[in-house]
């Protein structure tokens, strides 16, 4: 009997169609923000992809220029709008160690707590959005669901439920109350099992599997060549984290492990690894919660700082936030307001791996992988 | 493996086993000091121009900025210093006179862009530093040692107006390609308005 689909197969070589340009975004609901990637595609396969970015950019280093240290805290919460705890904790602890100040150990464990707080919130939100971006729509809800209680003990912190405005050089603007605690006590017990239900829901969900699973593999050269960081890096299998290696804010005394992709399903690096290293992550931030809460040190919430600090120096200085390490420059000369403040953003650099990796790609490829490196086009623009 | 214009392919400690902490060099930070007299034995005493040591925060080795891509790349491939990682490339403008009065800061009339580099095999940090004339500020290109180069140093040119000499796609990034000048200079003047459009202050 003839093989028809060879037959059809070798007619069809070399055989392509007309280069078509579609533009993609920058209101486009997969995009997750306002990013315009302008495709160039043969039939279904991509051929180049330019991302066109800088439809939010609004120069927040310009604006720190002319304000106080402490004026510039709330700028940073406005870059990554869905992490901005952790936003500002990086800035604050740059300007903490300019002026050399001590911090407390309670100001310290209750930011531990918040940033993890914050990394699950900002997870959820990635994880939720990722699934309906494959076309699941239930776990979209229930990641929603859960992430509005984490919201919900942040406005009973300090006010807000999205731009905190709560970090502050020297340690945090209030204090937790007892009440507080009780309830990130509840929430710690309440979310491992919601989180198990997400992955029979959607982790384990074969069309997900098969829309994500070896799609968009970023190997663990290119994604230090790139300078990759959080989980787009260690979905790649590199382990690295400052969390462990580099810790900050008394990281060094909780007991957690660091995630990797491990290729449970797909191979290392691709989009199911990313993905699945979030979700691995959010049950170790957990573990860290819990430790915190329950010998949460007494004592002060914030260290004796100067209301208008001038710090003299120069630094660098990263942090690990959910999206990758976050890194400040600040020039401080002495002055009230900085001479220079440059944040370095994690999503920023992983944007301009689009051209490399969507090469060779199916169309629909491009919205999973987009959705697989978790950008907030708040932090790519600043 | 190197072209025709010295391009390596990035190197880095994780080839066979991909799950292992690249651990097994022995970690042996390096000061600021160390950076430079490693530098003065490879390049010559004249490459690096000073060590700099703030009050606070961080070390800077200040090299010589027509040597920056030698520089990178030593540092990237040295067994010493292993520093696969660019950070950010970062740029700062000094004026003789800018908008903070009551500087402590001894100001001149340059240009300074940053190299963050990291060793994930080390665990050390190296921070090196060129100073660029402000008038014409030209370096090379690092695009072809690290890949994530390439936006850093399109946004130093958007935002700064710092050319990098060899960039494969030499564009602005953030802003609009027919915007005019570079916001984060010092002597920067805000435009009224941008294509008929007012802009606020």
């Amino acid at each position: 009997m003839k093989d028809f689909t060879q037959e059809l197969n070798e007619e069809t070589i070399g055989l392509q169609t007309e280069e078509l340009t579609i533009n993609m975004g920058p209101q486009h609901p997969s995009t997750h923000g306002v990013l315009r990637v302008v495709v160039k595609s043969d039939g279904e396969i991509i051929r180049a992809a330019y991302p066109d970015i800088g439809y939010l950019h609004r120069c927040f280093e310009k604006h720190t220029e002319r304000r106080e240290y402490i004026q510039g805290i709330p700028f940073t919460s406005r870059m990554d709008y869905v992490a901005a705890m952790s936003q500002e904790l990086g800035y604050v602890l740059a300007i903490e160690k300019l002026l050399g100040l001590e911090i407390p150990e309670r100001a310290q464990a209750i930011r531990v707590v918040i940033s993890e707080l914050q990394r699950i919130a900002s997870h959820l939100l990635s994880v939720g959005t990722y699934g309906l971006d494959m076309g699941g729509f239930t776990p979209f809800l229930y990641a929603f669901r859960d992430r509005e209680k984490i919201l919900r003990i942040f406005e009973e912190i300090c006010g807000a439920r999205l731009l905190y405005n709560y970090m502050r050089p020297g340690g945090v603007s209030r204090d937790l109350t007892p009440g507080v605690i009780d309830k990130i006590k509840d929430f710690t017990k309440y979310f491992p099992s919601q989180l198990d239900e997400m992955n029979d829901l959607l982790t384990n969900n074969s069309i997900f599997i098969s829309r994500t699973a070896h799609i968009g593999v970023i190997t663990a050269d290119q994604a230090i060549s790139y300078g990759l960081s959080g989980p787009n890096l260690r979905g790649s299998g590199f382990n690295w984290d400052l969390r462990k290696d580099n810790p900050y804010s008394g990281y060094e005394k909780y007991d957690f492990d660091v995630c990797l992709g491990l290729a449970e399903k797909g191979e290392i690096g691709d989009c199911w690894n990313r993905y699945y290293v979030r979700v691995k992550e959010m049950y170790e931030s957990i573990k860290i919660i819990t430790q915190v809460v329950e010998s949460l040190p007494a004592g002060e919430h914030t260290a004796k700082a100067p209301k208008s600090p001038k710090p003299v120096g120069e630094i660098y200085m990263e942090t690990e936030c959910p999206r990758g390490t976050l890194g400040y420059h600040i020039v401080a000369d002495g002055g009230k307001k900085p001479w220079r403040v440059k944040a370095k953003s994690p999503c920023f650099i992983v944007t301009s791996t689009m051209d490399e990796m969507c090469r060779g790609m199916m169309l629909a490829d491009v919205v999973a992988y987009l959705g697989s490196i978790d950008i907030v086009l708040g932090e790519v623009d600043r | 493996m190197s072209d025709s214009i010295g391009r390596t392919a990035p190197r880095t400690f994780v080839n066979t086993a991909i799950h292992q902490v690249p651990k097994s060099v022995e970690a042996s930070p390096k000061t600021a000091q160390n950076v430079a007299d490693a530098l003065k034995a490879k390049f010559g005493a004249e490459t690096v121009k000073a060590v700099e040591d703030q009050q606070a925060g961080d070390h800077f080795v200040i090299v010589d900025s027509a040597k920056i891509s030698e520089i990178l790349l030593f540092l990237r491939d040295d067994s010493a210093f292993y520093c696969s990682n660019l950070q950010v490339i970062s740029a700062v403008d000094f004026t003789p006179k800018g908008e903070n009065e009551e500087t402590q800061r001894k100001a001149f009339d340059t240009i300074e862009l940053l190299y963050a580099l990291q060793s994930y095999a080390h665990k050390h940090e190296i921070r090196i530093k060129v100073r660029l004339d402000r008038a014409a500020p030209r370096v090379a290109s690092a695009t072809g040692i690290f890949r994530s180069a390439n936006w850093y140093e399109r946004e130093c040119y958007d935002l700064l107006g710092v050319h990098f000499e060899g960039h494969p796609n030499h564009k602005r990034i953030l802003l609009p390609p027919d915007w005019i000048g570079h916001p984060l200079r010092k002597d920067y003047e805000f435009p009224e308005e941008y294509n008929g459009m007012k802009v606020p202050l």
